[in-house]
């Protein structure tokens, strides 16, 4: 962001600010010390004690009850890492996971090549581009409980759209919740979130200079070539963000959409790691447990994301 | 640079190729805004129009089912629990993150980098991590069922974004500027208030518009932070009215298109603000 211009009432003050003039200037006078030591940090405290209490303290308080055994009930009873050994036994743990790890490797598959394409399409794109852009983007801004509640109706066997165009070629009635609940629950959040990826990556692909293309034609490469030996690697910054947000959104922010959706089901098909948090607390109430499963949760983000950034970095391009 | 001058594969506009990219991406709007034009279509039908045609246009729109949601008292309630919430707490973040972005950018203080490393280190942690010890700790501060119990995490959610956005408002500030007004005999409240604030105006409102609507959208936490439906915000009672209406699709998709409304009519005004936030990666990945 640009900064306004000067007021015109400090502008006549403004010449007086050169260096040799710096002794002279009002904060380093005899008892302004004292009086700016404080300043900062009533700025800061506001923020930081709502921060401290309502952020901090809840992951301490996490942090705690995840080594005791609480039903909400009864007084917590401290259990040490037992929560721990019972969730490294617990089979739903590690299908959970896997579903986790099914969802966030099908969300790359299908949202990274599609944002990829679109990107590349709306660089080329001289009418409209602004439009287009601003289309794809719109299911962004909606609700995950919108978008849940809408891609459900649009999922009804009998009223939905897809089951009605199906319809009139025959195709029976196809269970969209049922046996594919998990690719269903992929194509709604792609529908979300490819308009987020696909502006980054636009982004991404505008920054590269084109004196780069220049000289990758009069190799006479073909615009695939190009577009994989020159604007791919090039794109590594924003496709490693891309990455990072799809993989650590399958462990956290995925919640919203899938239950909405799906509540976890059929039996566990789309019990994503942080469906199976939720649910061990608030169906089963096991707050240690489930708080045992949300300390997993941060390691296993910061584990991947540590992973995914090492997979990026390993050669730099310089240009 | 922009995206005009990008004709790397060699084709110009005119050529055969053109077309059919512009073709595509027009076919791949239809096809992205069809399950909203849909719900449109859903809401403007009564329900006997729906059952008997389902996808085709309405033939005979009404409002009816816009006129019983803006009748129900439930409904209004969610709505205003939705305004009270979202506002309260985008002012708040407001105050909080410019004061706290200001001394990070401009003062030096003792603990300045720890405290910098606190705000890095929240932002990694997931919201939903906390539900279950944002609920223990609500009831320990006896807030537990009041608007406070929403607000005040919303605040705390949204709070380091928020900050290193505006301290990177505040930084790009020219230092004379300030250095001119604590000449002038300001104070340091008074340069912050009087002078620097004016400066970040245009960051501090796109720095709104991504909290109110992160906030007005956010549902897990209202889920479970609430405990009775005076108190349920818009996604709360939508995501509740869907079992409970359930064939009634006409008023369900009404509800969502007033929920979605406000988050519509901020995006049709300032879609550039969101393609930036956007192509920075900054902003929707909390939900």
């Amino acid at each position: 962001m640009d900064p306004k211009p000067i007021p015109p009432m400090l502008r006549k003050t403004l010449p007086i600010n050169t260096p040799a003039d710096r002794s002279e200037r009002p904060r380093r006078k005899v008892g302004s010390y004292a009086y700016r030591r404080w300043i900062p940090y009533l700025f800061i405290t506001p923020g930081l004690a709502v921060l401290f209490l309502f952020y901090i303290l809840p992951a301490i308080v996490g942090l705690g009850v995840s080594f005791t055994r609480w039903d909400a009930l009864r007084p917590p009873v401290f259990i040490g890492l037992g929560n721990f050994i019972a969730l490294f036994q617990d089979p739903n743990f590690y299908h959970s996971i896997l579903v986790t790890v099914e969802y966030a490797v099908l969300s790359l598959v299908t949202q990274l090549p599609l944002a990829l394409f679109l990107a590349y399409l709306l660089s080329q794109q001289k009418r409209g581009s602004k439009v287009f852009q601003a289309v794809f983007f719109i299911p962004q801004i909606l609700s995950l409980v919108a978008v849940g509640v809408l891609w459900s109706l649009l999922y009804d066997p009998f009223n939905g759209p897809p089951a009605r165009i199906l319809g009139l070629f025959g195709v029976g009635p196809i269970d969209w919740l049922g046996k594919y609940a998990l690719l269903s629950l992929v194509l709604a959040s792609a529908w979300v979130y490819f308009g987020f990826h696909m502006v980054l990556q636009l982004a991404g692909m505008t920054a590269i200079p084109s004196e780069l293309y220049d000289s990758a034609r009069l190799d006479t490469a073909s615009s695939l070539q190009v577009f994989f030996r020159v604007t791919l690697p090039l794109l590594r910054e924003t496709l490693l963000i891309s990455t990072v947000l799809m993989v650590s959104g399958a462990f956290s922010y995925s919640i919203g959409i899938t239950w909405v959706l799906t509540r976890g089901g059929p039996l566990h098909a789309t019990e994503l790691l942080p469906i199976f948090m939720y649910k061990a607390a608030f169906s089963n109430h096991q707050f240690g447990y489930s708080s045992a499963v949300s300390i997993v949760m941060v390691i296993f983000i910061a584990v991947l994301v540590g992973i995914i950034v090492w997979w990026f970095g390993r050669e730099r391009i310089e240009y | 640079m922009t995206a005009q001058d990008m004709t790397f594969n060699g084709t110009r506009s005119g050529s055969n190729k053109g077309y059919f990219r512009t073709l595509f991406l027009i076919v791949f709007s239809v096809v992205t805004i069809y399950p909203i034009f849909w719900l449109a279509t859903v809401a403007l039908k009564d329900n006997r129009q729906f059952v008997q045609n389902p996808l085709g246009l309405p033939l005979h729109p009404t409002l009816e089912s816009f006129r019983a949601l803006l009748t129900d008292p439930a409904m209004l309630r969610y709505g205003f629990n939705s305004i009270l919430v979202s506002v309260v707490s985008v002012l708040a973040l407001m105050v909080f993150s410019s004061l706290a972005g200001y001394a990070l950018a401009r003062m030096d203080f003792r603990g300045k980098n720890i405290i910098l490393m606190i705000y890095l280190t929240t932002q990694w942690i997931p919201l939903v991590t906390l539900i279950i010890p944002l609920l223990v700790t609500v009831q320990l501060y006896k807030i537990y069922g009041t608007y406070a119990s929403l607000i005040l995490p919303y605040i705390a959610s949204g709070l380091g974004l928020a900050t290193f956005m505006v301290r990177g408002f505040f930084r790009s500030i020219p230092h004379e500027l300030l250095d001119s007004a604590r000449l002038d005999g300001c104070n340091e409240l008074q340069a912050f208030y009087k002078v620097m604030l004016p400066q970040i105006q245009s960051g501090l409102a796109v720095v709104a518009i991504i909290m109110f609507i992160n906030n007005w959208n956010e549902y897990f936490i209202a889920l479970t932070l609430v405990n009775r439906e005076a108190m349920y915000t818009l996604p709360v009672g939508i995501s509740t009215l869907s079992s409970m209406f359930g064939t009634d699709w006409p008023r369900l998709g009404a509800a969502l298109f007033l929920s979605t409304l406000p988050t519509l009519l901020l995006y049709i005004f300032f879609s550039d603000v969101f393609m930036n936030s956007a192509s920075r990666s900054v902003g929707f990945g909390g939900r």
